[in-house]
């Protein structure tokens, strides 16, 4: 097994279930999950130089997943049963309402407590871009989802610069 | 902040969570698709980025130029005969090859006999994929395989579909690996590349030849392999797509203009990977076919804006010509002709272009270009640029882009009509460029100015960088989206 391979198994291994989690939080299909993750895999430890350590690999292909995302045109697939409490809306139902590029950057600010600053720099975007797509993301849903209490302003301007951990719980 | 969304995407993500865990973890289901998508991304390592990948050869250095992923698209060979795997294997004929060189006259059955470190073979389980210089050999004196159709169909916009069947020449089964078999284009095969290099897809290439020099030919050794047994008669059939950008690499001058022209015919190349008896090893035999191809079909005739253009080199100065672009794009990658995502924004690509001079003084002169960094993580480029040409210019102000070289740093950061990093020049006669979804035509009269801003991710060493502004010219044949014509106002800050 050489060293991109092992690289692969690795970042499956620490960051498998994250990767599949925020992939279907994005895409609302499994089908549309699994490729996306697949993707970000080629792109972050396929192309260009390998990274050096197992955080760096790690980094590249989170990154790279939401980047392929954002990227992404054309038709989505229906959204897949709902998994949540039956007592509670379906967030992924209100996130569908946002085109994929606003969709991303409310997920990174949201789901990861990002910056908009550093929302760019994971997305390679302008950061004008990102403020733009937070903006009008952050509206979408508020109006949709009142009990979400989304606060527009803090959406652009709040968040920190780096993400400390991730964890299946949201906490960090 | 909202907690309340906070804990509600949480909770969401727990059933992304269990995905993973119902597929097993790290296990081949996972980790086999995963692993062929990063070969192949080896493969085409360039997508998104720019790339450029070095390929030193004997006598000669050659480039292999990806760009922008998947250029071009090759379908699975249909075999007409069972997958029984039983036949002639690589080791059957190994013992019997002999030395091949370009001019030694004789006839048989062409091969390419590659030797490497077993880590490095890509069918024993390396994880990349690879085009490289091996000694020719002749593995018979009568052909074993021979190609039975070669035929290229050109499209109107430059799209290039060849299709090809390769028989069994011979009167015994011969194990062939069909998944891995490519094809190549060469538009002079009979001589050794000159140093112009040669242009890789995903196995696919455009080359002049494919003899490195006069005892080595260049091969690829890409794809997934699948093996198959071709009986006495039986025949490989496959088909492949080559997208405009795709002639624009090294090694690909004039053909496609050639091939539309009928001044060329291609011989195309059948390279086939015979499979060993066991395991691979240290050694890969190919058996190659090869037939002068077919041609149909032309390119739609070009605007007069593309007549009297003339060649022009990376670091060449003219006071009576303005630096231009030809960018043939094809439909199909003019973002102009993309369908509109509704949000407003505007989407870039980054071609591959070929640097012409528009005879007859310049056209657009730059007066005034300056970066300022406006906080941490973010600079601006401002420009501007005066009419000079005496006359009228139809341009673009939607489709200014700016590139901005910083030589061999190894990255290329892309975003939003700004490109930064990586020297943007493929050779010396090709560059990329930048090309917008949206147009806002503008007659520009002369003396009038026209400026524009970018903002970019703070890189400190723009500061006294050098790079070009393009500006696309606003064509009377519009509507066609083939090839574009921008203008290039170079400017430095160094110093």
């Amino acid at each position: 097994m050489n060293a991109r391979v092992r690289m692969l198994h690795a970042v499956l291994r620490e960051r498998g279930q994250d990767l599949y989690a925020r992939a279907l939080l994005l895409t609302g299909d499994d089908a549309a999950t699994t490729s996306l993750v697949e993707r970000a895999l080629a792109d972050g430890l396929g192309r260009g130089h390998r990274p050096e350590t197992a955080e760096d690999a790690e980094g590249a292909v989170w990154d790279a997943l939401h980047r392929a995302f954002r990227r992404d045109k054309g038709d989505e697939p229906a959204l897949a049963a709902r998994a949540t409490a039956m007592d509670e809306p379906d967030i992924r139902e209100a996130l569908r309402l946002l085109p994929r590029r606003e969709r991303v950057a409310v997920v990174l600010r949201f789901a990861d407590g990002l910056a908009a600053t550093a929302i760019a720099r994971t997305l390679d975007a302008p950061l004008k871009a990102v403020r733009a797509d937070l903006a009008s993301g952050a509206r979408t849903l508020a109006d949709e989802r009142p009990d979400l209490r989304i606060d527009v302003e803090d959406a652009v301007e709040g968040g920190v610069e780096e993400a400390f951990s991730m964890t299946l719980d949201g906490g960090r | 902040m909202s907690n309340e969304l906070m804990e509600s995407l949480a909770r969401q993500a727990e059933t992304g969570g269990a995905l993973y865990d119902g597929r097993g973890g790290v296990d081949d289901a996972v980790v086999a698709p995963a692993r062929r998508r990063v070969r192949r991304a080896r493969t085409m390592r360039a997508a998104g980025t720019l790339g450029v990948t070095a390929l030193v050869l004997a006598g000669g250095v050659a480039a292999a130029l990806e760009w922008q992923g998947q250029r071009g698209e090759i379908a699975p060979a249909i075999t007409t005969v069972p997958d029984t795997l039983d036949g002639i294997t690589a080791d059957d004929l190994r013992a019997g090859t002999t030395m091949r060189t370009l001019d030694d006259g004789r006839t048989g059955q062409a091969g390419i006999l590659c030797t490497m470190a077993v880590k490095d073979n890509p069918y024993a389980g390396a994880d990349f994929s690879r085009a490289d210089s091996c000694p020719a050999v002749w593995v018979a004196d009568e052909p074993l395989v021979e190609v039975t159709r070669a035929e290229v169909v050109v499209d109107g916009d430059g799209t290039v579909h060849v299709s090809w069947e390769l028989a069994n020449a011979s009167g015994d089964p011969i194990l062939v690996d069909e998944g891995t078999l490519s094809i190549a284009l060469a538009s002079d095969p009979d001589r050794v590349m000159s140093g112009e290099g040669y242009t890789a897809g995903d196995r696919q290439l455009i080359a002049p030849s494919l003899w490195s020099d006069a005892k080595n030919r260049v091969v690829q050794m890409e794809g997934d392999t699948s093996s198959a047994t071709l009986a006495p008669g039986d025949t490989l059939a496959g088909d492949a797509t080559l997208d405009p950008q795709m002639f624009t690499g090294l090694g690909t001058d004039g053909l496609l203009e050639g091939m539309s022209g009928g001044s060329i015919e291609p011989t195309l190349t059948l390279q086939v990977r015979i499979p060993p008896a066991g395991d691979a090893g240290t050694r890969e035999l190919f058996l190659e076919a090869s037939a002068v191809a077919s041609i149909t079909g032309s390119m739609d005739p070009v605007s007069a804006a593309f007549e009297g253009l003339e060649p022009r080199v990376d670091g060449e100065t003219r006071a009576d010509a303005q630096e231009a672009l030809v960018c043939h794009v094809g439909e199909a990658d003019n973002p102009r002709f993309q369908p509109d995502d509704g949000d407003g924004i505007a989407s870039w690509s980054t071609p591959t272009c070929e640097a012409v001079w528009i005879p007859g003084g310049k056209l657009l002169e730059l007066t005034d270009v300056g970066i300022t960094q406006q906080d941490k993580f973010t600079s601006v480029i401002q420009w501007k640029a005066i009419n000079v040409s005496g006359r009228t210019l139809d341009l673009d102000q939607a489709s200014m882009g700016v590139s901005i070289d910083l030589g061999d740093v190894g990255y290329v950061m892309n975003s939003d009509g700004v490109s930064v990093g990586w020297t943007p020049w493929n050779g010396d006669s090709t560059r990329h460029a930048l090309l917008s979804s949206e147009s806002d035509p503008l007659s520009l009269d002369p003396g009038n100015p026209i400026a524009g801003e970018k903002t970019f991710e703070r890189d400190d060493k723009a500061l006294d960088a050098h790079g070009a502004v393009f500006v696309r010219v606003v064509r009377e044949d519009d509507e066609d989206g083939t090839r574009e014509l921008l203008l290039e106002l170079p400017w430095s800050l160094a110093g």
